[in-house]
């Protein structure tokens, strides 16, 4: 059964351009020109119950966009979104109650109460009894470690804490799907291990449907199995993560340890040098021609140590973001 | 609706926060007050009746402007316009919750405090300055006003609203607001009763809703209960109140549709 459906989703904002200039921005005040952004541009996947889905592209992409379609923040211009067999937009409680949004620039708490009131404030809107209440409570502050911090104001938290609040108030309710729009922006890496731990362990222990955006590759890497790739509103990839370096890039990386000096010239006949340091090269070479350059390194040049990768995954990632299709 | 008692409960917590914040708005409201107070004390200076008010009456119902202004001016509505322009109204859509009983809940604990103050003001001014106050014991009076302090709520809070959904489409949302204050200030009758300007300009403020805000209320606690004041009053009320309520579902609707959820 699909939790998530979209089909054909598109969203076009409207913007207005300003002038330059002291007499045509005044013009402006009267005659304004628009014109139409289309942030995201015919974009259709499907998502099953549990699934762990990574939501990535660069800056602007339109991954926001799509996650405020998808929890019924915006009105889509066109397409179909079917979350739970709801419509999004029509914003059903029986809907709201299933879902939940994290983002990781906004915050729902209240600002100068203890983050306990703010949860407190949910288990009535989510309309919790009390043992339902006080038993996710309790799991997700083992979950995220927190202790005594819930009573103490939200102001006064770091920023890593109040994330963990902001998430223990959006899962009160325990929700069958969760949008994370950048949950782990502006943490450190512990925290960001953390939180992905926890991200881990709530969608296995829930069987909870996430999708998941996120600027940090290790994000992906570590909780994600299949990746939804979309630039300028379009969606460019959608599938196994492991796949992806496949599909995008041609080429694989050697990095040789030589015991001594070695012919520079001849090195760079088997493919690109991209660094040298000492005795340790690194060498980016096309993928038909692996074998051969690794046999050719092997008999022809004294070799300590020899080791055949796929380039990491941030950089497939760059190479899709800019359009280009070789390294 | 009761799950929303907890939003007024956080919002008085959140009150003790900013106390500063609202000493000093008390003290405005006194000071205006005191200056209206003590203008129309000059203007009776040697006569007992003015405008068909007697100086009693002129007096009691500045006084009781505090309170009214406790009851039905006090809103925490502006802070839509701020949280739809920064993309705050979010984490409102995203909850099963109803955003104008959550407002209605929020202006519930401004509305509790202020006029928990204002009483206690008005206890203070009567014990100082020595007004002849007048204490309403009609019954009938007492039903009524309540009755139409009820209406002033509903119409202001209404209006409030309204004027903040203008944040959907523009980011100045504050210049608008300005002139709303102004003209309520004047229109709803918080410098003076409003019968006391000309008949044929009356006749025209009886078909505004600000009317009902401030001097609809006032007037029925000063003893006016004549049944056709009372009838067109209420109708007034009742056709503005229907109005903004369907203008603000349309324009609830279209503001959703045109909503960037900014800042994220």
């Amino acid at each position: 059964m699909e939790t998530i459906a979209l089909k054909g989703l598109k969203k076009y904002f409207r913007v207005f351009k300003r002038r330059e200039g002291l007499i045509r921005t005044f013009a402006s005040l009267f005659k304004r020109k628009y014109s139409d952004v289309k942030a995201v541009d015919d974009i259709s996947f499907t998502i099953k119950e549990g699934e762990l889905v990574g939501f990535i592209g660069p800056n602007g992409a339109g991954k926001t966009t799509t996650l405020k379609c998808l929890s019924g923040l915006l009105y889509p211009s066109s397409g179909n979104v079917d979350v739970l067999g709801f419509k999004p937009f029509e914003r059903k409680n029986q809907f709201l109650k299933s879902i939940s949004l994290v983002m990781g620039q906004k915050n729902q708490l209240w600002w100068d109460l203890p983050a306990v009131e703010s949860f407190r404030l949910n288990k009535e809107i989510y309309e919790l009894d009390e043992t339902t209440y006080q038993k996710n409570l309790n799991e997700l502050m083992e979950l995220l470690e927190v202790g005594t911090q819930v009573n103490q104001p939200v102001r006064s938290l770091s920023l890593g804490q109040r994330m963990k609040m902001e998430l223990i108030a959006a899962l009160i309710h325990h929700p069958k799907v969760l949008f994370l729009d950048e949950p782990t922006i502006g943490l450190d890496i512990v925290m960001q291990k953390k939180m992905r731990d926890f991200l881990g362990k709530y969608n296995q222990k829930y069987q909870a449907t996430i999708l998941l955006t996120s600027h940090y590759m290790a994000d992906v890497k570590e909780l994600c199995r299949r990746v939804i790739i979309i630039n300028n509103g379009k969606l460019i990839y959608d599938g196994n993560l492991d796949k992806l370096s496949q599909k995008y890039s041609h080429h694989k990386i050697i990095t040789a340890h030589f015991d001594n000096s070695f012919d520079r010239q001849k090195l760079s006949k088997l493919g690109e040098i991209k660094s040298i340091d000492e005795n340790k090269v690194i060498l980016h070479i096309k993928k038909v021609d692996t074998r051969q350059a690794a046999v050719t390194l092997l008999e022809k040049f004294k070799v300590r140590d020899l080791n055949i990768e796929e380039p990491e995954l941030e950089d497939v990632i760059s190479i899709i973001f800019e359009g280009k299709s070789n390294v | 609706m009761f799950k929303y008692f907890y939003v007024t409960k956080n919002s008085l917590a959140e009150f003790f926060t900013y106390r500063l914040n609202f000493i000093l708005w008390r003290v405005r409201v006194i000071i205006s007050i005191l200056i209206t107070y003590f203008l129309w004390l000059a203007i009776y200076a040697g006569q007992d009746n003015i405008f068909n008010y007697r100086k009693d009456q002129m007096l009691t119902y500045i006084i009781l402007l505090a309170f009214l202004t406790g009851v039905v001016l006090s809103t925490q509505t502006f802070r839509i316009a701020e949280e739809i322009n920064s993309g705050n109204l979010s984490n409102f859509l995203i909850r099963p919750l109803n955003y104008f009983v959550y407002n209605l809940f929020r202006d519930l604990a401004d509305k509790f405090i202020n006029t928990f103050f204002a009483v206690i003001e008005i206890g203070l001014i009567i014990i100082f300055l020595k007004p002849h106050f007048i204490i309403q014991t009609n019954l009938v009076n007492i039903f009524f006003f309540i009755l139409s302090l009820i209406t002033a709520v509903a119409l202001y809070f209404f209006i409030s609203l309204l004027l903040s959904l203008i944040g959907f489409w523009s980011r100045e949302v504050w210049a608008p607001r300005f002139i709303f204050f102004i003209i309520v200030a004047f229109l709803a009758g918080t410098y003076f009763p409003l019968d006391i300007v000309p008949k044929s300009v009356y006749r025209v403020f009886e078909l505004l809703p600000f009317t009902y805000l401030i001097f609809f209320p006032l007037k029925i606690y000063l003893g006016n209960i004549e049944t056709q004041f009372l009838i067109k009053g209420f109708s007034v009320s009742f056709f503005w109140l229907i109005v903004l309520y369907l203008l603000l579902k349309i324009v609830w609707r279209q503001g959703l549709k045109v909503y960037t959820a900014e800042g994220k």
